[in-house]
């Protein structure tokens, strides 16, 4: 997801949606490097938050939209702060990376607004990706 | 004006365009149920008024006092921000304050106006609402980018300062972050 053009990755999350989550996770996970060391418990909310996202984003289409379910109020918000963490996560990781240290709130709100609004986003942030990308490449060649 | 925002600390600036019409709206509300809704309409430009004074007040402060410290070589179109910001300055006061006497709906005031005044009176909102409202954008943008290039000391494209620009569009959460760095580039 990555390696991806920004098109690829805005048309795919704006028809289909939850594959921005996917995207979120690969920042999340594949740019952590040794500038920081992030707490496994964060990493393991993070995981789980994006899973049951995904999961809760098939149940919400099968269960409301085709069974005709009664809304359940626990679960959907829960699945909102679980939609909102990998964002902040994965804007902290990103940033960290840039900078080589651990990022401040301040550093990466910016990234935060980027992520969440993300067809806008992506546009900027996937080529910012890449550059790191090819930075890391260079650095281990 | 222009030193008092940028020496302004952040819960300050908060306060003024958020916390201040935060608690006029709360004291509006039971106020206008309990009488009448004309009530509500009755005060909003009150309400905007300090929001407008305390956000426009802001953008044109930062923008206008940042100028200082662009580098030479940096060529900001400082004049069209100019004009783009007072065309919601003047237009929104003027829209408020006359909002109560506009032609249309199903009151007493100018139900006996013909139709081609309305459509005038409708035309010249639409234009003047779309065009405000591209003020406002153009505004943030300017801003943004102003306050990044003072950062970087340097020419900035638009990715550089994406993040700026969003967090000055929800103003409420970004001053939080924006303010202590603009107190720092002023000392």
């Amino acid at each position: 997801m990555l390696q991806k053009s920004s098109a690829f990755v805005f048309w795919i999350s704006i028809f289909l949606g939850l594959p921005i989550l996917i995207w979120y996770w690969a920042i999340g996970i594949k740019l952590q490097n040794e500038s920081f060391a992030v707490s496994k418990l964060k990493i393991l909310l993070f995981k789980i938050s994006i899973i049951f996202s995904l999961a809760y984003g098939i149940f919400f289409f099968i269960y409301y939209m085709i069974l005709n379910g009664d809304i359940i109020m626990s679960l959907h918000f829960i699945a909102m702060i679980s939609i909102f963490y990998p964002t902040v996560f994965a804007a902290k990781i990103l940033k960290s990376a840039e900078l080589n240290r651990e990022a401040t709130l301040s550093d990466y709100m910016g990234d935060i607004f980027l992520m969440c609004l993300y067809p806008l986003g992506i546009w900027i942030l996937q080529p910012r990706i890449h550059k790191l990308i090819k930075k890391e490449e260079k650095r281990f060649a | 004006m222009i030193e008092k925002f940028l020496k302004a600390k952040h819960w300050q600036i908060f306060i003024l365009t958020f916390g201040l019409p935060f608690i006029l709206q709360l004291i509006l509300m039971p106020m206008s149920i309990e009488n009448n809704p004309g009530t509500m309409i009755k005060y909003m430009p009150l309400i905007m008024i300090v929001f407008i004074a305390g956000f426009l007040g802001w953008l044109w402060s930062v923008s206008i006092g940042l100028q200082a410290k662009v580098p030479a070589d940096v060529k900001m179109k400082v004049l069209k921000f100019k004009i783009l910001l007072f065309i919601p300055l003047i237009y929104l006061p003027i829209l408020f304050g006359f909002i109560e006497f506009l032609p249309f709906g199903e009151r007493e005031i100018g139900q006996d106006l013909n139709a081609t005044i309305k459509i005038m009176f409708f035309a010249a909102i639409f234009m003047f609402h779309i065009l405000s409202m591209f003020g406002i954008f153009y505004s943030l943008y300017f801003v943004a980018k102003t306050f990044k290039t003072v950062e970087l000391q340097r020419e900035v494209t638009f990715s550089d300062f994406a993040g700026e620009f969003f967090m000055i569009w929800f103003f409420p959460i970004g001053i939080w972050v924006i303010q202590p760095k603009i107190n720092k580039m002023i000392n």
